[in-house]
């Protein structure tokens, strides 16, 4: 074995002293004379680099960081951690600490990490072989060595500091999003690299952003707890922006992989949330899967839904409007003294949309075979135990089912339905199922004698009818809901839209939107209280409706002002460029690989905020397609530059691809 | 030199292709392909004193597919590839390495003993002075002992004092080297390694252009610097600037006027020449230089 590669002790004890300060460099010529003077100015040169390139790489034991190159992970785990590189570098692991290859290679070539491959400390020509995959992956080490010679830290692009246009709006991106405990799963990996490092890069992504969503909906409202009790809660809307949780642990640094379409579809769906409105979100939980749809596959354990804007939208909604003060109706039942019991009441109350409070806990028996549904009894009185409510679930395909209730309001069981037995509204509503051929009548079968001697079919004709209308179909009751008019609950909270209450200028007015300051809120009823004066003078015509000139006379002041009236939102560019999104093929998307944090700029694992630059590494030295440049450029909804990295033979030239804004040029219109 | 000799084992270059790229991992390589074969490069790796700068790189020397393609027509260097890189250590290539460790670390436990020693050699009339000067306070209280002592002061003594207060080098405190190249590279087997370039027509004329520029004695790199596919030294860049900038192009007669302006402007801004080089129609490499001249009259 030659051993002429190894540095022998006492050359390596001798090199700690050596100089470490980096040589200066003669100048050089233009012209070549092929003079014995230049030949011996090349070869003294060449030498002095031969014998920089010639020194070995070395250091002291108890400095060197120590790691174990994972072949089935693809990642290098930590045993011995030494030095500051951890602080953004890495990631934590089910395993442990662990480095991406490409961060474990810069370390290695830098002379402050060893990796043992089989018990034998890998050489930095090893490594690269072993944890660069193709020439591509090449490319992006070479970008990343560039990046972090030069001080900036540079880690995977992190998919959850990507924001939509409503996430920054209402400014959850200025607050942890980080969960505790989400740590990539290397532990028995038995597959491929690649198809191992995939998966754990998708799960991860998804785990993570589920995460957020999932903080983002405890925002909006306290969650109901764990689905196993579900429970629907009444909880105020808040826009409330407090950092939820604990102290958080290393956030993931997952690489951005394409979108799939359910990701797509679930962001789209997210976009939408900002049309909720209404004062009363419920949170509801699924349902356990035994009692779901066959094929219904619920996306969350919790949704959010408004009760207001629900019962508006319903075409199952019976309810009178007056009737969302529970309160107020239990005291009219009362006086009115109709008990709903099985001797009095021929009228059949039912099938009003009524909203489960908190759960209770007196039950009845039949509570006890289906401990999902929850009552709420009228306390001290059992005659008003036929209160009762109906539970309203709400899955991904708005179907809306009903329980099934007899006229003395008890809950047949799970026994006494059958399996298969529907309630006579869900029978009623599968009539608009086209997947019904003819609907399956109320299985009065599976009644037992008692209750089916109670059961009137003229009542249930009546009941029927009262819930269909002219076309057939199942809705409202007429004259509940007028739908020419604005609902009671959507103008409830708008004062001024009232017609008998008069308009205090001096109260607080309640805005639709979030602001940040008074300043912004004093601004903005300003701006309200001119609209309404437009509204109602002498040009009214112009100001009302949905279209309204640019420019307002309160713009008036100044050229800038009107200008900025009349220009084009950056929204409205954004969203065509949409189109181009989706008429650029998705395998063309430039991928961002890295996410760079200047040296000058504070990082911190735990709250990293948003990168300098992002970085995409392009392949085969080609430079990216004006398509490819503003699909990129309006991906994301923040002021993040986006770079692109072009590798030419080892050489990384780095090019910025964010679209810039040019000024206006007022001076020329004066 | 004769570009048709085959040269000796000793002036072949190990040439290591991974990842379809070549480079060199070797000094001595590197030096054989600058001075000898006058192919230059472009490092890649950390320079050992000095890992965080990007101004003077260090191994590995990633060259040119180009420089590739030349060096294995003309015999220069052998493709090969070692499949055991990326496979775990053989027992032999483990137990050697812990032997040599092994070795590195006595070796740097003698090593440290012998500096010492060197420094003790060095400061010993310090140490003298400072024993005597020691000696003479204590001798007013006790002058029998002390002129003993007096007498023992030698710089022999001294010594071996301090020779004997010399600890083992500590296991922590060990130096421990890290490899560029795989140290165990000899007992790996290589393997001849396929290479393809040039393929596409362009990759064919620049390849055609850059063997061309070679075989007139000139030295060429990278020219993405400057906008351009090659540069053209007069001599070793170590001590000479660039001097052209070469761009390849299929046609002639189909540049576009503006990219030549630009072009020309970038080689004038820069203190070089801009040279179009292209197949003619027998297959031989033609050039036309461009430079950019200020209207003298405006």
């Amino acid at each position: 074995m030659d051993s002429s590669l190894f540095t022998s002790g006492e050359e390596l004890l001798n090199a700690r002293g050596r100089d470490q300060t980096l040589p200066v460099v003669g100048e050089k010529l233009t012209e070549a004379s092929g003079s014995w003077l230049e030949k011996q100015q090349v070869e003294a040169r060449i030498e002095e680099h031969r014998r920089l390139l010639a020194e070995p790489k070395f250091v002291r034991r108890d400095q060197l960081a120590t790691g174990e190159w994972l072949k089935e992970s693809g990642m290098v785990r930590v045993l011995h951690e030494t030095g500051k590189f951890w602080q953004y570098m890495g990631a934590e692991t089910d395993i442990g600490k662990c480095l991406y290859p490409e961060e474990a290679l810069y370390l290695i070539d830098t002379g402050e990490l060893e990796v043992s491959y089989g018990d034998v400390a890998l050489s930095l020509q090893q490594a690269q072989t072993v944890m660069l995959q193709d020439a591509h992956h090449v490319d992006q080490y070479l970008v990343y060595a560039h990046l972090s010679r030069t001080g900036c830290k540079v880690v995977r692009h992190q998919t959850h500091l990507v924001y939509t246009r409503y996430e920054t709006q209402i400014g959850i991106d200025r607050h942890q999003v980080s969960k505790k405990g989400v740590k990539l799963k290397l532990k028995g990996k038995n597959k491929s690299n690649e198809a191992q490092r995939n998966k754990g890069k998708i799960n991860t992504k998804n785990e993570a952003l589920d995460e957020v969503m999932k903080e983002f909906y405890d925002i909006l409202g306290p969650s109901t707890g764990s689905s196993s009790t579900p429970h629907a809660t009444d909880t105020k809307k808040e826009n409330s922006n407090k950092a939820k949780g604990d102290s958080k642990t290393v956030k993931e640094h997952i690489p951005e992989e394409e979108f799939t379409p359910y990701e797509k579809k679930r962001r789209e769906l997210l976009d939408m949330l900002p049309t909720m409105q209404g004062e009363k979100i419920m949170s509801v939980s699924v349902e356990p899967k035994q009692f779901l749809p066959k094929n219904s596959i619920p996306i969350k354990p919790i949704y959010q839904i408004s009760l207001e804007a629900l019962n508006y939208y319903s075409l199952y909604d019976t309810t009178p409007q007056n009737v969302y003060n529970r309160r107020e109706k239990y005291d009219n039942w009362n006086r009115k003294g109709e008990p709903w019991c099985k001797e009095g009441n021929k009228k059949y109350q039912d099938n009003r949309a009524h909203w489960t409070g908190a759960c209770e806990s007196d039950c009845t028996d039949w509570r006890k075979e289906n401990a999902q549904f929850s009552v709420q009894w009228n306390k001290g009185c059992e005659r008003d135990r036929e209160k009762r409510r109906y539970r309203v679930r709400w899955d991904n395909n708005r179907d809306v089912k009903r329980r099934q209730y007899n006229r003395d309001g008890w809950m047949y069981g799970r026994e006494q339905r059958g399996e298969d037995n529907l309630g006579w509204r869900e029978q009623h509503w599968r009539h608009h199922d086209d997947r019904c051929a003819q609907p399956s009548h109320f299985n009065r079968q599976a009644l037992d004698d008692e209750h089916r001697r109670d059961y009137d079919d003229n009542e249930h004709e009546r009941i029927l009818n009262q819930h269909t209308n002219e076309r057939g179909l199942d809705g409202p009751e007429e004259g509940t809901i007028d739908y020419t008019k604005k609902p009671e609950w959507k103008t409830r909270r708008r004062r001024w839209q009232r017609k008998d209450v008069p308009f205090y200028p001096s109260c607080i007015v309640r805005l639709n939107r979030k602001v940040n300051s008074w300043k912004e809120y004093k601004r903005i009823v300003k701006e309200m209280s001119a609209d309404k004066l437009l509204a109602d003078g002498p040009g009214q015509t112009l100001w009302r409706g949905p279209t309204t000139p640019l420019i307002r006379p309160a713009m008036a002041t100044s050229i800038q002002s009107v200008l900025s009236g009349c220009s084009m939102k950056n929204e409205s560019i954004a969203s065509s460029s949409m189109f181009n999104k989706e008429k650029l093929p998705q395998d063309m998307h430039l991928t961002i690989h890295y996410d760079v944090y200047l040296a000058t700029v504070p990082y911190k694992k735990t709250d990293p905020g948003l990168p300098s630059k992002r970085i995409t590494v392009m392949r085969d030295r080609n430079m990216p397609t004006p398509g490819q440049i503003l699909e990129v450029s309006t991906r994301f909804h923040d002021d993040v530059p986006i770079v692109g990295a072009v590798v030419v033979n080892g050489e990384v030239r780095l090019y910025t691809l964010t679209s810039l804004t040019l000024p206006q040029p007022i001076d020329s219109l004066r | 030199m004769d570009p048709q000799a085959v040269p000796e084992d000793e002036h072949q270059i190990n040439l290591v292709i991974a990842h379809d790229q070549g480079h060199l991992w070797n000094v001595r390589d590197v030096k054989l392909a600058w001075t000898k074969y006058r192919i230059v490069g472009y490092l890649v790796g950390a320079l050992p004193r000095h890992p965080h700068q990007s101004t003077m790189m260090g191994l590995p020397l990633k060259l040119l597919p180009e420089e590739v393609t030349l060096l294995l027509e003309k015999g220069f260097a052998k493709p090969i590839t070692y499949q055991e890189m990326a496979e775990l250590p053989s027992s032999n290539i483990l137990d050697t390495f812990k032997d040599l460790r092994e070795k590195c670390y006595h070796e740097q436990i003698v090593a440290a003993v012998q500096q010492r020693k060197q420094e003790i050699e060095t400061f010993v009339d310090t140490i003298l002075e400072g024993k005597a000067k020691k000696i003479e306070k204590r001798k007013k209280a006790n002058s029998a002992v002390v002129e003993k002592e007096k007498n023992e002061l030698t710089r022999e003594n001294v010594i071996r004092e301090e020779m004997r207060k010399i600890q083992k080098l500590p296991e922590h405190y060990q130096v421990i080297e890290i490899f560029t190249e795989n140290p165990f590279i000899d007992n790996l087997r290589p393997v001849a390694a396929d290479w393809t370039f040039p393929t596409s027509k362009m990759d064919k004329l620049r390849y055609a252009v850059f063997k061309d520029v070679w075989e007139h004695d000139q030295y060429l790199t990278a020219g993405v610097k400057f906008g351009g596919d090659f540069l053209v030294y007069p001599g070793d860049p170590h001590l000479f600037h660039a001097t052209f900038i070469i761009k390849c192009v299929e046609d002639m007669e189909c540049v576009n006027n503006n990219d030549l302006v630009s072009w020309s402007r970038i080689a004038t801004a820069t203190k070089k020449t801009l040279v179009l080089a292209t197949l003619d129609q027998y297959g031989k490499v033609s050039y036309q230089s461009f430079k950019f001249i200020e209207d003298e009259f405006s």
